[in-house]
């Protein structure tokens, strides 16, 4: 894990910080349930995006990297999604 | 002879029965049958996954649609006291170097008759669809103001989580802190709001005087024009098909809380709202340790594959685990 995460130092850093900004605007805006729900989805397509990039720039890319993300993006933002309904 | 040969071909074809412990590894656990990733890993389980969430949750909630049976089995009234909320409100007050509010009989009735007002016309908000505003039942209730101001939460599980809210929204603090108010009304009424069994609270705050009037959930001071017709009569109840509760409050009387209030303090058996965050932290856990083992399965057997990043998944799940935890339920209208 620890290789794993010099090589990938910058996309690993660029992914803690978009995952602590969502968390803090998560938690600061409670009590709006819309833009909660917004940002759910944000994260969703976030995550997702940083997943497919990060392959597609180390070269590792296919259909089944690119559907696990989208299956654990999808997961994520229906679990935060639906605790807002 | 042949015949048997054709048997033992067709069995051949048959794809092999797992046992339940080959079945429990095939899901949690790297190896040759699920291509070296756990089975519940793999895209097509997680889809399958989401369909079970969402499953599980429509049926948590599918109970709300059958009130008597929300009431008994899940408890969807919330634990709101009024006596909590009147005391929650004073400390804030207090704690500024206000004067504590005093529970007014004419304003509890107004708070009483807005709840009832928006389970009977179906909406949620300071004004109704037919242009009522919360002035009017102040007025209807014979209460004489000279400031008036109304603060509105619905579906939170404890009074503590609603008031927090109320304070983090400049507008609802504007009024809990209001050093011209002096008096309040409350009302915690539990009803059918489009579908949905729920708990509506009503502050309803009050300077007696004049005809000058604040609208302070919004922040400004307005003057309303003095309604042409106060119908006393059109908020009766019996014009009203509220589903409310009878008053369980031990100490109503000593506030003189209107009959129509409801603490449903003690009565609980699950909350939704804790059922549902229950269901859904498993089901994170569960990703989390898949992962992880996941991890350390493939890094001793070395196995060549190309997956997913179990770290950047797990930093995901974790993310959605603390926001899970922390998420307080309850709605308030800014």
């Amino acid at each position: 894990m620890p290789k794993l995460l010099k090589k990938h130092r910058l996309a690993y850093l660029i992914l803690f910080l978009f995952l602590a900004i969502f968390a803090y605007l998560f938690s600061r805006f409670w009590i709006d349930k819309m833009l909660q729900r917004y940002l759910a989805l944000a994260i969703g397509l976030g995550y997702f995006f940083w997943g497919v990039l990060t392959h597609v720039k180390s070269s590792k890319i296919t259909s089944e990297i690119i559907f696990e993300y989208l299956a654990m993006s999808m997961l994520a933002v229906l679990l935060l999604i639906l605790i807002t309904l | 002879m042949s015949r048997a040969r054709k048997k033992s071909t067709a069995r051949s074809y048959r794809p092999k029965k797992m046992t339940f412990k080959e079945g429990f590894y095939n899901l949690f656990s790297p190896g040759k049958k699920n291509y070296h990733r756990p089975q519940l890993l793999h895209p097509e389980s997680l889809m399958l996954l989401s369909f079970v969430v969402l499953a599980v949750f429509a049926l948590f909630n599918a109970v709300r649609f059958f009130p008597s049976l929300a009431d008994k089995i899940l408890g969807f009234a919330t634990n709101i006291d009024v006596n909590q909320v009147l005391v929650a409100t004073n400390d804030k007050r207090t704690s500024m170097g206000l004067s504590p509010l005093q529970i007014n009989e004419k304003l509890n009735q107004a708070a009483l008759a807005k709840a009832q007002h928006m389970f009977s016309e179906q909406y949620w908000a300071h004004s109704a669809p037919d242009g009522t505003q919360p002035w009017v039942f102040i007025k209807n209730a014979g209460y004489v103001y000279k400031y008036a101001g109304e603060n509105l939460a619905r579906d939170f599980d404890t009074t503590d989580e609603m008031v927090k809210a109320w304070m983090n929204s400049p507008t609802h603090k504007e009024n809990i802190i209001n050093p011209n108010f002096t008096e309040i009304g409350l009302a915690v009424v539990n009803g059918t709001l489009n579908g949905f069994s729920t708990t509506l609270v009503v502050q309803m705050f009050g300077a007696p005087g004049a005809v000058e009037l604040k609208q302070t959930a919004e922040g400004r001071a307005i003057n309303l024009p003095a309604p042409a017709n106060n119908n006393i009569g059109e908020l009766s109840a019996g014009n009203l098909q509220t589903d409310v509760v009878e008053s369980e409050l031990a100490g109503s009387d000593s506030l003189g809380l209107v009959e129509g209030e409801k603490s449903a303090s003690g009565k609980i058996l699950f909350s939704p709202i804790y059922l549902t965050k229950t269901f859904f932290l498993l089901i994170v856990v569960l990703i989390i340790l898949t992962l992880v083992y996941d991890s350390f399965v493939s890094k001793n057997a070395r196995y060549e594959r190309i997956v997913g990043q179990n770290f950047a998944h797990i930093m995901l799940f974790l993310t959605v685990g603390f926001l899970l935890i922390l998420f307080r339920g309850g709605t308030i209208i800014p």
